[in-house]
């Protein structure tokens, strides 16, 4: 395995004035690697920190203490800009109501500093045709549906090309039916292209990470372990009913009622 | 789209019919010399405009008043930005700006046109600190608003101050600055003129000021109504900027 993203020896704990020593602990010497251009899928119950290791890899979150948090070889911490190699997909859309969806891909662009400026308008336009919005790119947020929003948001983030994709959640918001739609176009989108970004995905849906993953990472409530481990090595597209998927759906659920002890 | 609200216009046009009757029938009672009627006040009004006596003085008010406004909104939207982002800028300024607001506004008028004396640039400096906390609170108060998401998010893009402020901030304060602008221009507007009533040779300050000199209170409403109409096309504008710029 080649690993993208590396998180060795982490210990994370925020003050909890709720408990006798005074402190919850998320993760104590925590290992983990992400292999180059998997799909990974971070399932865990609430509050088991999936997104704050999230958060840890953007940099966006220090942890206490840590051996290292390396991106392709180099340590983050020594090199913080590594983390313009990354865009982020939130629960929420968290688009700026006064830009149009197009301006708010834009956003992000000028963000990350992606280069030349004179790409961007093609990149816009091709990935808000990507994900079927080719039309809709110059109304306001407010003017659209709620998976019209988070499809742009999904933009906002590809739009930059990123060589790791961290997604929060971003369909846990979502009607069913939509949030199929958006698992159909995110998975068209990171198979059509011939080298494939690294994503890190986080959900407590097991079904979602079914379907979606090729590296399932289980962990158990804080303070966190891996308790499962598991590549699923089925052929795209995907679909949430067919036999194979549904057989590791069943499997996690049980794995989690054996590891993480937590039934369903 | 804009909607024209018929009810809304005919309930303001009434009042303002009820006010003029109301000023006619006293002004009919008691004596024409203290209290002209609306018709002679809004002559002579009339006379001063089409003479172009009025647009001499409303330009020097109005250039001092615009001049002290936008220094005053420059300067209140960049302490509340500030005042939000830190918390030590905004507990270090806290007594300052409260002083500021305090402070009788005519205390300040004399102090600085003694100690400054009796410029257009003393006027401008005023008007702008006058304007300035209170436009600064406003705005310090509409950032406590601002939504925690969007700054992680805007965190996450790496996205850098100048972009923060031009991309985010500004556009999310544009309603609050209107509704700012709306009490800072008005504010800005009467210290103009109470600076010109106390130390200026022009200005429809001084004109009101003369009509009092020389007891000719048809006068002295009649440049009154002049200030009033200033305020009252400012509104309007300040109304149809919310409408063409608060699209979202």
């Amino acid at each position: 395995m080649i690993p993208k993203v590396s998180l060795d020896n982490i210990d994370l704990s925020f003050p909890d004035a709720s408990r006798p020593d005074g402190r919850k602990v998320i993760y104590e010497d925590f290992s983990l690697q992400i292999e180059k251009g998997s799909f990974t899928v971070l399932l865990g119950p609430s509050g088991c920190g999936k997104s704050t290791l999230l958060n840890i890899i953007n940099g966006l979150l220090k942890p206490n203490n840590a051996r290292g948090i390396v991106i392709d070889g180099t340590d983050l911490r020594s090199e913080p800009d590594l983390s313009r190699q990354m865009a982020y997909v939130f629960q929420g859309p968290r688009l700026l109501r006064w830009k149009t969806l197009a301006e708010n891909a834009e956003f992000g662009l000028r963000g990350l500093g992606v280069q030349p400026r004179e790409k961007w308008r093609d990149l816009i336009d091709k990935y808000f045709r990507a994900v079927g919005l080719g039309d809709a790119q110059h109304l306001y947020p407010h003017q659209v549906s709620g998976g019209m929003r988070q499809r742009a948001s999904i933009v906002r983030a590809w739009v930059n090309e990123p060589q790791i994709l961290l997604m929060d959640e971003p369909f846990s918001h979502l009607d069913e039916i939509t949030a199929a739609e958006m698992r159909r176009i995110l998975t068209n989108l990171w198979t059509s292209e011939e080298e494939r970004r690294t994503i890190v995905f986080v959900t407590h849906d097991i079904s979602e990470a079914a379907q979606l993953a090729t590296d399932i990472i289980m962990l158990t409530p804080a303070p966190s372990r891996i308790c499962l481990r598991r590549k699923v090595d089925l052929p795209w597209p995907r679909r949430m009913d067919s036999d194979e998927v549904i057989a590791v759906e069943k499997e996690l659920r049980h794995a989690f009622a054996e590891r993480a002890g937590i039934g369903f | 789209m804009l909607r024209f609200d018929t009810s809304a216009a005919l309930a303001q046009i009434a009042s303002v019919v009820v006010l003029l009757v109301v000023w006619a029938a006293a002004a009919i009672i008691v004596d024409m010399r203290a209290l002209p009627a609306p018709w002679l006040v809004f002559g002579t009004l009339g006379d001063l405009i089409l003479s172009g006596q009025a647009f001499v003085p409303l330009g020097e008010t109005l250039g001092r008043t615009l001049a002290g406004f936008a220094l005053g909104m420059v300067l209140g939207t960049g302490y509340g930005i500030a005042a939000a982002l830190s918390r030590t800028f905004r507990e270090l300024t806290l007594w300052l700006l409260q002083i500021s607001i305090f402070t009788p506004t005519l205390i300040l008028i004399f102090l600085f046109l003694i100690s400054l004396g009796r410029s257009n640039l003393t006027v401008i400096v005023l008007v702008g600190l006058v304007v300035m906390p209170v436009v600064g609170t406003y705005i310090r108060d509409a950032m406590g608003d601002f939504e925690d998401e969007l700054t992680e998010m805007a965190d996450s893009f790496k996205i850098g101050l100048r972009e923060r402020v031009t991309g985010m901030y500004l556009p999310f304060l544009v309603p609050p600055l209107l509704a700012a602008g709306r009490v800072a221009f008005t504010l800005a507007w009467k210290v103009a003129f109470l600076s010109e009533i106390f130390g200026f040779p022009n200005g429809i300050g001084w004109q009101v000021k003369t009509g009092y000199d020389i007891y000719n209170i048809q006068l002295l409403l009649a440049w009154l109504m002049l200030f009033i109409f200033v305020l009252l096309i400012a509104e309007q504008l300040m109304r149809l900027a919310q409408r063409r710029f608060v699209k979202w």
